[in-house]
């Protein structure tokens, strides 16, 4: 349990997705990184018809805790359960539906280098990819302001000029609360949301 | 005379004359002394039968309504509460007689005013005396007598009671030890009865274990014509412990429990052929004398035996199993299971094996040269325990939906987010696997006996520098660690050098007091390497404290130059020290001959002031060079060998204080 950091990198131009992921892939495996798995992320989306003002819904199942399953409300509340959400959801069909299109994943290899753990990923709609997330967790830690300093740098040795100069917003803690996976699957709606509006935007 | 005159009553008085008690013989007559007025009025008191006085009235009252009985009858119907009103009337009085006497014996002041009252002293009437009371039998003689012959009934009753039962347990019929034997059988073993025979079981299914084997037997009372055959087995069971008394019981076990059995452990070294360590694990080892003591009867004995053997066949069993499914090793080699053996190398050329002894006749002997190494018994044992409480122990599930069978830990793991790392390291810790441990724990131990004995004679060999090791208290199954500490002895407050070893299963790890860490493997050579690089290194840093307190100054110090004239000399670290007036200097170098001790090669370069006179006619001489000449002095000087073995010291450092300090005058 640490402080984990996601972002998405923009690949350069003129490369497609695969090219992109074994260029950073070398990049941390020069680091001197070594391969410890696979790792998948799963979001889906739910939203309540009928009720007004009702806030969309994400299920979210992340590899790295594997018997867990998380359930977020946008800048809303966030529970942490059993693996049988899911089949408890579908029970409440009535008040709650998938989205149409909502269901985003990322799927990808997981490097470990020391206390730091790389999670480079290929987020995808359905069957066709959309872009490249990297998340990046430094175990010791779960201050994000302490340990900052060291996730940047590790940030820029692997993004380049992409990384963050300072701590962004939504990983600054309310007073001096401990990092917890909160955060991280708040990240992680972020950067789907993200991937979304730019798909509907082409 | 006309009119009788009415009848005069006359009350007869005896004259008081005093009786005569006794007649001395000498003429003297004693008399009975006449009873005093308070005697008299005692003595007529007690004369006077209150119960007779109140029979005589009634007596009175019944004749009066007899004689007018419908009277009465008529009068009763009138007033039904007259023979009750009549008692109670009766009752007052007497109680008002009983307090006016009281009152008056009390002597109590009335309401009477003074001048009527008189003086209390001359108006007493009544006064309290004491009742007379039957004197006690004074003779001791008699108390005596009359005790004894209590004390005599008392005790007879008692000796009747003692003597029934001693009765009873004398009469030694077949049938009551029959039914005495097959109680203790019961209060000891689970027993039952089945139709017509009566059957046990000894296994340990009620502690939770799962083992196929029924554990079985049989009870069979036996009749007085064989009770003297015993097979070789149960001959060799007695001959255990001699005082076995016999006993109307015989117990049949099934033909594969009978015998003695044991588990061995053995680590043994293949380069040598003999056993390094072993031990022998079965049950009996852990009962002693609490369960059994040497005058069980031979049912006891043979059933705690079965037993025994199904502990160690189940225990190599679950052994085996673990064995043969294993995947990730530890081992150098694979476990190999054959019969009721199973081998492995944990490290070349060291070789563990697991055996299981069972031997129909003879108990199987234990060597007594050979230690035996108890925390592998005892972790064996205790896994066995802990797999048996598992399967009995389920924690209820809180709520109580939950599945069955998991820990509080577990349980809550997704809701408290456990990441892949901790549900690892969880199900790390809940696995019991036998064979993980039987093999850690055999290699932890080799390893640790490897560094005990490396320590031991490095320590000596080098009698120069003090080593001691002192091993830690805190260690674990699989984890020891020593701390060794170096020093010379008289110069302890000078220098010491403490060093950590930490030994594990699969290597040997160094800390050092500079707060760097050494990996070293399990190879004891690589440990006498660094042992005896730590000693150099001691005593070169002993000599450097040493100098900097008598004054001189470190000019160059190297940890290892490779300075040795021939191959087989290795160097292990060199100091270049001078004193203060630059006058003399010494040079150490620490050197190893390769397959011999560690030998302290010294060269000390000490320049003499230079007579004026000698330096005359040379370019010393020159006006420009004579103020800093004296510096230079020392630079043409000639390296001369120390003497080491004349010089005077115990040790190397109390030869070097020797050398540092005569040089310097």
């Amino acid at each position: 349990m640490g402080v984990t950091y996601i972002c998405q990198w923009k690949q350069p131009e003129g490369q497609n997705i695969q090219q992109s992921i074994e260029q950073i892939s070398s990049c941390v495996e020069k680091l001197g990184a070594k391969k410890a798995g696979l790792f998948q992320v799963e979001c889906e989306s739910f939203n309540a018809p009928n009720a007004p003002n009702a806030k969309t819904l994400h299920l979210i199942y992340d590899s790295e805790f594997p018997a867990s399953r998380f359930a977020l409300f946008e800048e809303s509340s966030f529970l942490v359960t059993d693996v049988m959400l899911s089949a408890f959801l579908s029970k409440l069909r009535a008040v709650w539906q998938p989205k149409k299109g909502g269901k985003i994943d990322c799927k990808g290899q997981r490097y470990e280098l020391g206390d730091f753990l790389i999670k480079l990923g290929v987020v995808s709609v359905g069957a066709s990819a959309k872009g490249i997330s990297v998340e990046l967790e430094y175990a010791p830690c779960v201050y994000a302001r302490d340990c900052w300093g060291m996730m940047s740098e590790m940030l820029q040795s692997i993004i380049g000029e992409q990384a963050p100069p300072s701590l962004p917003s939504n990983l600054q803690p309310k007073g001096t609360e401990r990092f917890s996976p909160e955060l991280t699957m708040q990240q992680y709606v972020e950067m789907f949301n993200n991937i979304r509006k730019t798909v509907v935007a082409r | 005379m006309s009119g009788n005159p009415p009848p005069i009553k006359i009350s007869l008085q005896s004259l008081s004359d005093t009786k005569i008690q006794e007649i001395a013989y000498d003429g003297r007559e004693t008399f009975i002394q006449p009873l005093s007025m308070s005697e008299s009025l005692t003595d007529l008191a007690n004369r006077i039968d209150f119960l007779a006085e109140n029979e005589d009235e009634e007596t009175q009252t019944d004749d009066a309504t007899s004689t007018s009985v419908d009277e009465a009858q008529y009068q009763a119907k009138q007033w039904p509460w007259e023979n009750i009103r009549t008692q109670i009337q009766r009752s007052v009085i007497e109680m008002n007689v009983l307090t006016d006497v009281l009152s008056i014996a009390q002597n109590k002041p009335t309401n009477v005013p003074k001048e009527t009252a008189e003086s209390s002293d001359s108006n007493r009437y009544m006064m309290y005396d004491f009742a007379s009371k039957e004197a006690e039998p004074s003779k001791q003689s008699l108390q005596m007598i009359t005790k004894k012959r209590c004390l005599g009934a008392a005790s007879k009753i008692l000796l009747s009671g003692a003597d029934r039962l001693n009765k009873a347990k004398s009469e030694s019929s077949f049938q009551n030890t029959y039914h005495s034997e097959l109680l203790k059988l019961r209060q000891r073993w689970r027993v039952r009865r089945v139709g017509e025979k009566i059957l046990g079981e000894l296994s340990f299914r009620t502690a939770g274990s799962d083992y196929w084997h029924m554990g079985s037997f049989e009870v069979i009372k036996k009749s007085d014509e064989d009770s003297d055959t015993l097979d070789d087995y149960e001959q060799n069971l007695t001959k255990l412990t001699p005082n076995v008394p016999k006993s109307p019981i015989k117990v049949v076990v099934s033909s594969d429990l009978r015998g003695f059995s044991s588990l061995s452990v053995q680590i043994m070294d293949l380069s040598k052929d003999e056993a390094i360590k072993s031990c022998t694990l079965s049950l009996s080892d852990i009962e002693n004398s609490a369960m059994s003591s040497a005058n069980d009867p031979l049912w006891h004995r043979v059933l705690c035996n079965a037993q025994n053997v199904l502990f160690c066949r189940e225990l190599f069993a679950r052994l085996s199993k673990e064995a043969v499914q294993q995947k990730t090793l530890g081992t150098a080699s694979p476990i190999v299971v054959i019969g009721d053996t199973i081998t492995t190398n944990i490290f070349p050329k060291i070789q563990l094996r697991v055996q299981l002894l069972f031997s129909k006749t003879h108990p199987t002997k234990r060597n007594p040269r050979q230690a035996s190494i108890f925390s592998i018994q005892n972790a064996l044992m205790h896994l066995l325990l802990r797999y048996f409480s598992k399967r009995l122990h389920i924690s209820p599930p809180h709520p109580t939906t939950a599945a069955l069978g998991l820990t509080t830990q577990m349980r809550h793991a997704a809701v408290h987010h456990n990441s892949l790392n901790q549900l690892a390291a969880t199900a790390k810790k809940t696995t019991l696997s036998f064979v993980d441990v039987l093999i850690t724990m055999s290699k932890h131990y080799e390893v640790r006996q490897r560094v005990c004995d490396t320590i031991k004679v490095l320590s000596n060999e080098f009698s120069d520098p003090d080593v001691l090791a002192h091993w830690s208290l805190a260690s674990s199954k699989t984890e020891s660690s020593a701390r060794l500490t170096i020093a010379n002895s008289g110069f302890e407050s000078c220098y010491r050098s403490a060093v950590q070893v930490i030994v594990k299963p699969d290597c040997i790890k160094i800390l050092q007091r500079d707060a760097r860490s050494l990996t070293l493997s399990v190879d004891p050579t690589d440990l006498h390497n660094y042992f005896v690089s730590l000693v150099a290194s001691h005593q070169l840093m002993t000599v450097q404290v040493l100098s900097r307190t008598l004054g001189w100054t470190m000019l160059h110090v190297s940890p290892h130059s490779s300075l040795g004239l021939t191959p087989d000399i290795k160097n292990r670290g060199s100091v270049l020290i001078s004193s203060n007036n630059g006058a003399v200097s010494v040079a150490i170098a620490c050197n190893e001959m390769i397959g011999g001790p560690i030998q302290y090669t010294t060269h000390v370069q000490y320049t003499k002031a230079h007579d004026r006179s000698q330096l005359e006619g040379t370019m010393y001489d020159d006006p420009d060079f004579s103020l800093e000449s004296e510096k230079y002095l020392p630079l043409g000087g000639v390296w001369m060998k120390v003497n080491w073995p004349q010089l005077h010291g115990r040790h190397f450092i109390q030869k070097m204080e020797t050398l540092l300090t005569s040089l310097v005058y």
